[in-house]
């Protein structure tokens, strides 16, 4: 298979070197330097040459960058973001690295990272007056002369770059595998306030203006590339042995490569416009066609949604097994897989890694095409991201299998013992709970506390994580776990908050979760169509312009209408939380039949009233009928929010027989109280029966019965005893 | 092998005869298991109690409710998981000690199944079986450092020998099969230690480092015996798990058993749940009943193989309370002095 592969990848490759030669030679001028009409401002091109060594995977790189000031002021520097240097020493490790992992890494100082500025002139030679400045990961470039608004400037960096190990670097080398992500010097975002020096130290992604790269990359001749844009040259220097890859994109806002030495490219596939090439390690050839399967319904579904893809190919790269995911980057796709795939059946239930792919996907189009300033706004992305993802998961492999109880618990149950052995939970806090935790946990005791195929900190019995088998089930319900990640910081920061302004450590349930599910509580209101008509307009209007916060909430304030203007404040610019619950349910028989008589004008009598039964009153009590003077019943309920935001919701009132009513409540008041007289017993009474508002914080109080629930308690607790003393059972089998 | 069948079919027996225990060593698993889940089940009755979506709960697992559920709980689940741990512990020990008294009166079949002979044997063995008990968990302990060992030395040798994401075909085979490997091994501790109570016990021994390399030893010695009944005694777990199973499911909590109404006069106990509730507390004694079984019939094998063969003397044989194991016939291989060679049958 691989040879097969392999020879098709010279075919290919040779008519890739042929084209590359034509053009070369002008007999092909429409292939050339792809000047397509421009879709974005393109006020910034970058021309970089690079060389990288795999014995040290140090890169050296010339780097051509040409910025025209489209600001309405004249600039008396350029800022220049220097990312591989936050790999420099592990406290400034970026992204999401664990204390652990930052200990290892200090354990091996040679595979952290760095990036050295040789030189910087004027691209002809000239040098500049002053020296560039270089603080951590910024360089600031004092100009000669301040750039004036439409002024061209040119520079040319020669620099280096030190790439750290992918094990906790999100861009970086891992065995004869390279991913480089924000390796060149790259020139930050200037609006009109000035740079945007926000670096995305808090796990934000990167922002940067749209721009056109022409990179040429040269790797030893074992390694494929593969790389954001048009792959326009590949060519081997037998003198050297070395290949040269040549590359050339333009409205991107970052260029990323991948370079690997056991990668195999897999024949394109074509959806429409846009072409699909994966980039596949050898244990993951099986899951090509997945990918692309999932690939195409996805990029239809978004086309539909959001507007055409508007680049003509669309990498995805696979990464070592096991390696962790990296950030997004325009045009190139992050796919890796945990789990060994030398156990068959394992992959065949599961559709891993296609939920991940997905989500890039989402991101190609928020992160990549909209681009916002991910410090300012990050929900803008990863809300609209994670909202997407749920949607095309719901579309593409249905919303939830629906299970009995009892099937569901047990199956949850196995899964929790293989996937963390007995014992699942482990307090974070030392000390003796956490030892006895710990010491209960078999997972612990087999000594697989890391995984085998990552080393990472992941207990599985097996070594390994068992995928979710039904993507459609326990964990992928479609806000599951969104609300596992939502409630704990629920009113933490409200969506709309800049990243530094969000609680430390809640950054993504803000910014992904709670933004997902203020979205989807929008939809249930206004209905999808409106919500997909006001995104639609929103990717459409703001493509590669960088939108904020308020370009967003005034296209969905305008689709959904008056109404809702309050609610999309609400759920968008307040912190508040939401918790609709039945606090009372209750329900009397009246009894007339002993009492008094009121009068009901001045003078009449009031009268005792002891109706005695007789006839057939009588006789029916004799056969057991008690009440034969039944005249209804007095019911009444309160239905309250324990949160603080005011969203309106129905509340539904269930008699005997079936008989519903629904009242409306707008959440303004501390509660509302429902009373009445009716023919029928009350049942319950359920608030957001149609379950509305996703950001509920409990759904279990939202309903409440009148009697008490034998039959489910007992049947719950049944199961709850059982298991817990199977658990007994399995210590008692190991004596 | 077919020692091992025998002790198989006479273990069923011997734990038939030995119901009481069974139904002893069910109530403390039940009264532990209520421990545990006691805090768990006030948490069902307050949250449940009133729930108003109960019967579609029940019937249609939602697992955002359970979410909720755990979210509800004051501190989470995680309290009640560290309660089980640590119950889970203590219930290891009880275990340990009362399986003193299980093996004791399997061994002499002769004494008749009342508290005061099952608590006097529990008392006699405790102690000795605590130690013994040291010794296993440190086999344990040193099966799992190998294992820890094993796991770092084929990762380093497919990870960053072979390099990258190439050995990880090889390296899920190897994992796997390393696993088999440590399986076994802990299986034979684990049959080690229980034939080396069972020694403790029948030569009221005193010394547990020689006894526990004893039974080691022993399963070493005899495994054509040891470990094939080592794997029948599963099956009656795998059976009685199969039947839970399979019964469970067809069980409606809010389903109308009317056969059931017409045969007893309440109808809340022909109620799903209440069969449900049965139907689990069942199982949960035959487990118990699959549990006594291992013991008896390793006590049969470790009778049959050690005591009659290592002592051939006539009148040693004699000072052995007769057993409802040795009424069937003497093994013709013993007679004629071949000891051990049983395994060859």
């Amino acid at each position: 298979m691989r040879s097969l592969v392999s020879s098709r990848q010279t075919t290919s490759f040779l008519v890739v070197l042929m084209a590359g030669l034509l053009f070369g030679l002008g007999l092909l001028p429409g292939l050339g330097r792809c000047q397509g009409e421009a879709m974005s401002e393109r006020a910034l091109s970058y021309r970089i040459k690079a060389e990288i060594d795999t014995t040290t995977w140090i890169l050296k790189g010339q780097e051509q960058v040409t910025f025209v000031n489209t600001t309405d002021e004249p600039i008396g520097d350029l800022l220049f973001h220097l990312y591989p240097n936050c790999y420099a020493s592990p406290q400034q490790a970026l992204g999401r690295l664990t204390l652990k992992d930052r200990r290892r890494t200090a354990e091996d100082v040679s595979r952290l990272g760095y990036m050295r500025i040789e030189s910087v002139n004027h691209t002809g030679g000239a040098a500049l007056t002053e020296k560039p400045k270089i603080s951590g990961m910024e360089m600031t470039i004092p100009l000669d002369e301040p750039l004036q608004v439409g002024q061209e400037i040119a520079l040319t960096i020669d620099f280096a770059v030190k790439f750290p190990h992918r094990r906790w670097a999100t861009s970086g080398f891992e065995g004869g595998h390279l991913h480089a992500a924000h390796w060149y010097p790259r020139l930050a975002m200037l609006e009109n306030t000035g740079w945007v020096t926000a670096s995305p130290l808090y796990g934000n992604e990167f922002f940067g203006p749209f721009c056109t790269f022409d990179v040429e990359v040269t790797v030893p001749a074992e390694f494929n590339v593969e790389g954001t844009g048009l792959l326009m040259e590949v060519a081997i220097d037998p003198r050297n042995g070395l290949k040269t890859a040549r590359f050339y994109a333009e409205d991107v806002h970052d260029f990323t490569w991948v370079a690997d030495n056991q990668a195999i490219i897999s024949p394109p596939s074509t959806y429409g416009k846009v072409k699909v090439i994966q980039m596949t390690q050898p244990y993951s050839e099986s899951r090509a066609n997945l990918i692309n399967q999932a690939l195409k319904k996805g990029l239809g579904l978004y086309e539909q949604w959001y507007g055409p893809y508007p680049y003509e190919r669309l990498v995805v790269a696979w990464s070592p097994h096991g390696t962790k995911y990296t950030r997004e980057h325009p045009g190139l796709i992050n796919a890796t897989l945990d789990f060994p795939l030398h156990l068959k059946w394992l992959y065949l239930n599961t559709v891993e890694p296609a939920r991940e792919v997905l989500d890039q996907l989402s991101h190609q189009y928020f992160y990549g095409i909209l681009a916002n300033n991910e410090a300012e706004s990050p929900w803008l992305d990863e809300g609209l991201s994670s909202y997407s993802t749920a949607l095309v998961l719901e579309e593409l492999y249905g919303s939830g299998e629906t299970l009995p109880f009892l099937q569901r618990l047990e199956k949850t149950i196995l899964f929790r013992i293989l996937n963390e052995g007995f014992g699942c939970y482990r307090p974070k806090r030392q000390g003796a709970l956490a030892f006895l935790s710990r010491s209960a946990n078999l997972t612990a005791l087999i000594g697989y506390d890391h995984s085998p195929f990552h080393g990472r900190e992941r207990s599985s019995l097996l070594g390994f994580g068992l995928p979710e088998l039904d993507i459609a089930g326990f964990n992928n319900s479609r806000n599951l776990w969104m609300k596992e990640q939502y409630v704990p910081v629920a009113d933490n920061a409200p969506v709309v908050a800049a990243t530094n302004e969000i609680f430390p450590e809640s950054y993504l349930p803000t910014s992904c979760a709670k933004a997902a599910m203020c979205l989807e509580t929008l939809e249930n209101y206004v209905g999808r169509p409106t919500m997909h008509e006001a995104l639609k307009e929103y990717a459409g209007l703001f493509r590669f312009k960088h939108p904020g916060s308020e370009d967003l909430l005034a296209i969905l304030k305008t689709k959904a209408g008056p109404n809702h203007h309050e609610m999309i404040d609400l759920l968008f610019r307040s912190n508040g939380t939401v918790d609709y619950a039945v606090d009372l349910a209750s329900c009397q028989e009246i009894d007339n039949s002993v009492g008094y008589e009121l009068q009901t004008q001045p003078g009449d009598a009031v009268v005792l009233r002891d109706r005695t039964p007789t006839g057939e009153e009588a006789k029916a009590r004799e056969e057991g009928f008690e009440k034969i003077t039944f005249e209804g019943y007095e019911w009444q309920a309160v239905v309250r929010n324990h949160g603080t935001l005011a969203l309106p919701v129905t509340v539904e009132v269930l008699f005997e027989g079936g008989r519903t009513v629904r009242q409306e409540f707008d959440g303004k008041r501390s509660f509302l109280r429902l009373s009445g007289r009716s023919l029928e017993r009350l049942v319950a009474v359920t608030v957001d029966p149609d379950q509305k508002v996703s950001l509920d914080l409990n759904r279990i109080n939202n309903s409440r019965s009148v009697d008490y629930q034998k039959n489910g308690v007992l049947f719950l607790s049944g199961a709850l005893q059982f298991w817990m003393q199977n658990y007994l059972n399995g210590w008692a089998f190991f004596n | 092998m077919t020692l091992a069948l025998r002790a198989f079919l006479i273990a069923i027996f011997a734990t038939l005869k030995r119901w009481k225990v069974v139904v002893f060593l069910y109530f403390i698993n039940l009264l532990f298991g209520i421990l545990i889940a006691w805090p768990l089940l006030a948490e069902v009755a307050r949250q449940g109690g009133h729930f108003g979506a109960m019967e579609g709960l029940v019937r249609a697992f939602d697992p955002e409710l359970y979410l909720d559920f755990a979210n509800g709980r004051e501190g989470g689940l995680g309290q009640s998981a560290a309660l089980a741990s640590l119950v889970g512990i203590f219930y290891f020990l009880v275990f340990n000690a009362v399986s003193g008294g299980v093996i004791a009166l399997l061994l002499n079949a002769n004494q008749p199944t009342t508290l005061k002979t099952f608590f006097r044997s529990i008392g006699d063995n405790c102690f000795r079986f605590f130690r013994l008990l040291f010794y296993y968990v440190v086999i344990l302990a040193v099966v799992a450092l190998i294992n820890v060992l094993l796991n770092d030395m084929i990762c380093w040798f497919f990870g960053s020998f072979l390099g990258g994401g190439g050995g990880t075909v090889t390296l899920g085979w190897s994992l796997l099969v390393k696993n088999i490997v440590m399986l076994l091994i802990l299986l034979y501790a684990l049959v080690s230690f229980n034939y080396a109570k069972t020694s403790v016990v029948a030569e009221d021994g005193h010394s547990m480092f020689f006894h526990f390399f004893k039974g080691m030893g022993f399963t070493a010695s005899h495994p054509l015996s040891t470990i094939p009944f080592f794997l029948f005694s599963l099956i009656p777990f795998v059976a009685v798990g199969y039947l839970y199973w399979m019964t469970s499911r067809t069980i409606d909590p809010y389903g109308s058993y009317a056969l059931l109404e017409g045969v007893v006069p309440w109808k809340w106990v022909v109620s799903g749940s209440v069969i449900y509730v049965i139907v689990a507390q069942l199982t949960q004694f035959f487990l118990q009943g699959c549990l006594v079984m291992r013991y008896a019939g390793q006590v049969y094998i470790f009778k049959r193989l050690m005591i009659f063969t290592a002592h051939p003397d006539p009148d040693l044989e004699k000072s052995i309370p007769e057993s409802y194991f040795v009424v069937d016939r003497p093994d013709p291989l013993v007679e004629n002095g071949l000891g051990n060679s049983v395994e060859g049958k």
